[in-house]
């Protein structure tokens, strides 16, 4: 079945190619109604990890519509016409919990567009990465919504379990968030099998399951920002039954031979989403119980041609475009983000919830600021 | 020399009313002399006091108030003299005069500045259902005690029935209609919202109060208490209720005087139920209420009659001191705060419940118990009311600084209602001690009390502490260093401000099947007063299906009208066989 992603710069990204296609201006207005204000939330406010402004347009605890400007944190990257590997130091320092997916999908474009055939055990390396980045991640947002909560002893158990990841990641790949890692012509990693991993695995079991069984946590979570869009990408879609997952798909990653399942849950809401990140935790240390971790290089090569890589980052869809010169140099590149995609959805799913709502909802998206108000030049 | 006074108000009323055809300031003027020639005479009696304290009132504001042309200062002091008549009647005609000089100039002045009809048709269809049913209690009176005049009463009938007279007029469950609808969409002026809201609904306190001392206590009249106990909570709850839900800046105030009169109806209940101490007790919190919402409410519509506007979220206010310290001196007696009136009476009034429940001993102690679990939510929904309006026509939104005289005013009633509360002890006769390991000199502590002390506060020394506590910290850390900043609106510019109906909004949705409140597209819609729209939507019925009888069954048909005819004879004539 086709679904579309997004739009990447010029071209609407689908997940079997993509078209050239007009900017769609979605224009979602609001009437003047009688008691109705506009509530402003950020850009600098307690309880937000980024910039970012929230309009709430609201009778009082109903939300009618609810607009996001995203574009406080913007920032213009010059990198058309540097090398492949100079690039890499500004593409993996866009969005730094998510650096391994944003290089690995640059990458890829690249690597698609000059015709390398990249070693196996390269790939599963990359996805090594990928899966580490996911649970890390989906271990902060879960952090993220039993803070909202004010659920402290969860909250800290889980900040623990993402310090216990990141020393992980730090000790296999050098760094805690992958800079310097992927190259073009190779990997930087430690040998062998990762360790540690069931203690993370029965930890975050422990701390889910105990969860999942406070009625006043799942409360909050429950029928809150229910979304089922057919545009939807990540643990968003997954929550409302579509099975979408770039995983699943033909993106030259070797996922299938790891035995990869989907996880999909069918509220379609806030619990929804914890669900499939939670689920997703088990299924990524999963795969990582397959890999060898192996320091694999190859032989670059210059040449002229443009491409998309795109790889299923912990919050979707993920996807560069890429065009190199035959000196080597990037002279074009679009970004399509995630959380450019979620933030949309996150405006959709706030209408008719209240007020307190608000927070749980947002943390569930999984939407980073950072990788949203990007422009390269 | 009672008498004398008396004839020397009635004199000056009508002298006032003819004069204010002709220059209203004069006739405010006079009326304010007779005010406090009432408040003279009320130094024997309560009612009178209350009275005289607010008409005095009302008239110092009408004078800088009334631009409403020449009608209303006539109307409005022919309502006062009506009521005035109510209170010096010691017969059932005057009485019943007085009533109907009280209500028809009311019912002119929510005509006149009639911006819709059916609010000033409504008002006098209640106001004529509650003259009829006390008309019923007073002829039913007059046939058992073959007299006229007020005397003791064997049968607890015509008390019962005029109480339910008295009742509809203070817009008490499920007549709520009869207070908020004139005020809010009839947008009576404020001074006449005063004295609807207030002296009006006392007027029917006076009246229940008036027959319950005539009549006979038996099991009927102290069974007929616990009726009045559970209406007046379910009016305390009600009325607070829809003050907090309601947008209007005269409705809110209306909604509120429904839920005092609850209150007071619900005192008016203990004072039947119980006997004795506690009964006097009762009597003397009811009174004590009467005088707190009276007075206070008489403030808060002064303030309502100093903005711009009618919707709390838009409404226009000009800046100042007076009128902010005034209001929150108002609304915090209003929400039943220590030192002022209101505290105490709100005070008493739990007191008097929980005194009920603990003599009663019985099953039946859960219903004072539950009235005033009942009357405590309403009071805590009453004061987020009060907030909610004097953060919106005091504090917030304030345009440019205005002097005015009638914001003068509404700083004078604060402090009356603040005073009232530490000389409060005149009124609890019987009910004062001391408690000299205290500190605390004799006659400076109220106590409840069913016979055995219950419980105790002191009004007094509540102001005074405060006075203390604050000279102490002055004495001990000098002048407060004030740092002042800007407001931190997230690092932006302050745009919209948090609208009065987002205020209430949260209660909307909780309780929306209560208030079946629907969140439209653009709007939303909940229901000012579920029992006056199941009256009306039983009216429309009922309309319809006498529409119908008609046109189908009553429609000049010959063939019908002979079929009626041979029916009749065939029942008449089966009746009188039977018979």
């Amino acid at each position: 079945m086709r679904r579309k992603i997004g739009k990447l710069g010029k071209f609407c990204l689908y997940n079997d190619g993509y078209v050239e296609c007009e900017e769609e201006i979605e224009k979602r207005t609001y009437s003047p109604a009688y008691g109705s204000f506009d509530f402003v939330y950020g850009p600098s406010a307690g309880g937000l990890m980024e910039s970012v402004r929230l309009d709430i347009i609201t009778f009082g605890e109903y939300i009618r519509n609810v607009i996001v400007n995203p574009y406080y944190k913007s920032r213009t990257i010059k990198i058309k016409g540097k090398g492949i590997n100079d690039a890499l130091l500004y593409i993996e320092r866009i969005n730094a919990p998510f650096t391994a997916s944003h290089t690995i999908a640059f990458l890829m474009a690249i690597e698609k567009a000059l015709g390398i055939e990249v070693p196996y055990e390269l790939l599963l390396d990359r996805i090594a990465e990928i899966e580490l980045e996911r649970i890390r991640n989906n271990l902060l947002v879960i952090e993220r919504l039993t803070e909202s909560a004010g659920f402290q002893v969860p909250m800290n158990s889980l900040l623990w379990l993402v310090e216990k990841v990141n020393r992980i990641i730090g000790k296999y790949f050098g760094h805690r968030y992958f800079f310097g890692v992927n190259y073009y012509g190779g990997i930087n990693v430690e040998e062998g099998k990762i360790k540690d991993l069931e203690i993370i695995e029965k930890e975050f079991n422990d701390l889910f399951n105990s969860l999942i069984e406070s009625r006043i946590f799942i409360d909050r979570l429950q029928g809150n920002g229910i979304i089922k869009d057919e545009e939807s990408i990540g643990p968003v879609a997954r929550a409302a039954n579509l099975e979408y997952d770039a995983r699943n798909e033909e993106i030259g990653l070797p996922y299938k031979d790891l035995e990869f399942k989907i996880s999909t849950y069918d509220s379609a809401d806030a619990f929804g989403r914890f669900i499939v990140r939670g689920k997703e935790i088990f299924e990524s240390l999963n795969m990582l119980s397959r890999i060898n971790l192996k320091k694999i290089e190859y032989k670059g090569k210059l040449a002229e041609g443009k491409a998309i890589g795109r790889v299923e980052s912990p919050s979707g869809d993920l996807a560069y475009y890429v065009e190199v010169s035959n000196e080597g140099k990037i002279s074009e590149i679009y970004l399509l983000s995630p959380s450019s995609v979620n933030i949309k959805l996150f405006s959709k799913s706030m209408v008719k919830n209240i007020f307190t709502d608000l927070p749980f909802n947002w943390e569930s998206f999984g939407i980073w600021i950072s990788e949203i108000g990007v422009k390269f030049e | 020399m009672i008498k004398m006074l008396q004839l020397l108000i009635l004199f000056l009323l009508l002298v006032s009313i003819v004069i204010s055809l002709f220059n209203r300031k004069i006739g405010y003027s006079l009326l304010g002399i007779a005010s406090a020639l009432i408040i003279y005479q009320g130094l024997h009696c309560i009612f009178f006091l209350i009275a005289g304290i607010v008409w005095l009132l009302s008239s110092a504001f009408s004078i800088f108030y009334d631009n409403y042309g020449k009608w209303l200062s006539p109307l409005f002091i022919t309502s006062i003299l009506g009521m005035y008549i109510v209170l010096i009647s010691n017969n059932y005609l005057e009485f019943l005069a007085g009533w109907e000089i009280m209500s028809i100039p009311a019912y002119a002045i929510i005509g006149l500045n009639k911006k819709i009809d059916y609010p000033a048709f409504t008002f006098m269809a209640f106001g004529e259902l509650s003259t009829v049913l006390i008309l019923s209690a007073f002829i039913y009176s007059y046939s058992i005690t073959d007299n006229i005049y007020f005397t003791e009463l064997s049968s607890p009938l015509p008390f019962i029935i005029s109480t339910f007279g008295f009742i509809v007029k203070m817009g008490i469950f499920p007549f709520l209609v009869m207070e908020w609808l004139p005020i809010a969409h009839g947008s009576a002026p404020a001074n006449s919202s005063a004295i609807l809201s207030a002296t009006m609904t006392l007027m029917g306190v006076y009246g229940i109060i008036k027959i319950a001392s005539l009549t006979q206590r038996t099991i009927v009249t102290q069974d007929f208490g616990f009726i009045l106990l559970g209406m007046g909570s379910f009016s305390v709850f009600f009325g607070a209720l829809y003050a907090y839900v309601s947008e209007h800046v005269k409705g809110l105030l209306a909604f509120s005087t429904i839920e005092n009169n609850g209150s007071i109806l619900t005192g008016i209940g203990v004072y039947l139920i119980s006997q004795g101490v506690l009964s006097q007790f009762a009597l003397d919190v009811t009174l004590v209420f009467a005088l707190a919402h009276s007075i206070a409410k008489t403030g808060l519509f002064f303030i309502s009659g100093s903005v711009e506007g009618e919707s709390l979220t838009y409404i226009k206010i000009a800046k100042s001191l007076r009128g902010k310290i005034g209001g929150i001196l108002l609304a915090s007696s209003m929400s039943g705060l220590l030192p002022n009136i209101g505290g105490v009476a709100a005070w008493g009034l739990l007191e008097s419940l929980f005194m009920l429940a603990y003599v009663e001993h019985s099953v039946l102690s859960i219903i004072p118990i539950i009235s005033g679990s009942i009357v405590a939510m309403g009071e805590g929904l009453a004061t987020g009311a009060l907030i909610k309006f004097i953060s919106y026509t005091q504090i917030f939104k304030l345009g440019k600084t205005e002097g005015s005289a009638k914001v003068s005013i509404v700083l004078l009633v604060g402090i009356i209602v603040l005073l009232l509360g530490s000389v409060s002890y005149i009124f609890f006769r019987g009910f004062t001690a001391g408690a000299p390991c205290l500190g605390m000199l004799e006659g400076l502590l109220i106590i409840s009390s069913y016979g055995e002390p219950f419980g105790g506060i002191s009004p007094l020394y509540v102001l005074l502490l405060l006075f203390v506590i604050s000279l102490v910290t002055f004495g001990i850390f000098g002048k407060p260093k004030i740092r002042r900043s800007e407001t931190w609106n997230n690092g932006e510019k302050i745009e919209d401000q948090y609208s009065s109906f987002a205020l209430a909004n949260n209660i909307r949705m909780m309780l929306s099947k209560l208030l079946r409140t629907k969140i439209l597209e653009n709007e939303v819609v909940f229901s000012a007063d579920i029992f006056w729209e199941a009256m009306y939507s039983l009216a429309k019925a009922y309309k319809k299906f006498s529409r119908i009888l008609s046109t189908s069954y009553m429609n000049s048909s010959l063939s019908y009208y002979i079929f009626y005819m041979i029916l009749a004879f065939i029942i008449i004539t089966l009746l009188a066989v039977i018979i």
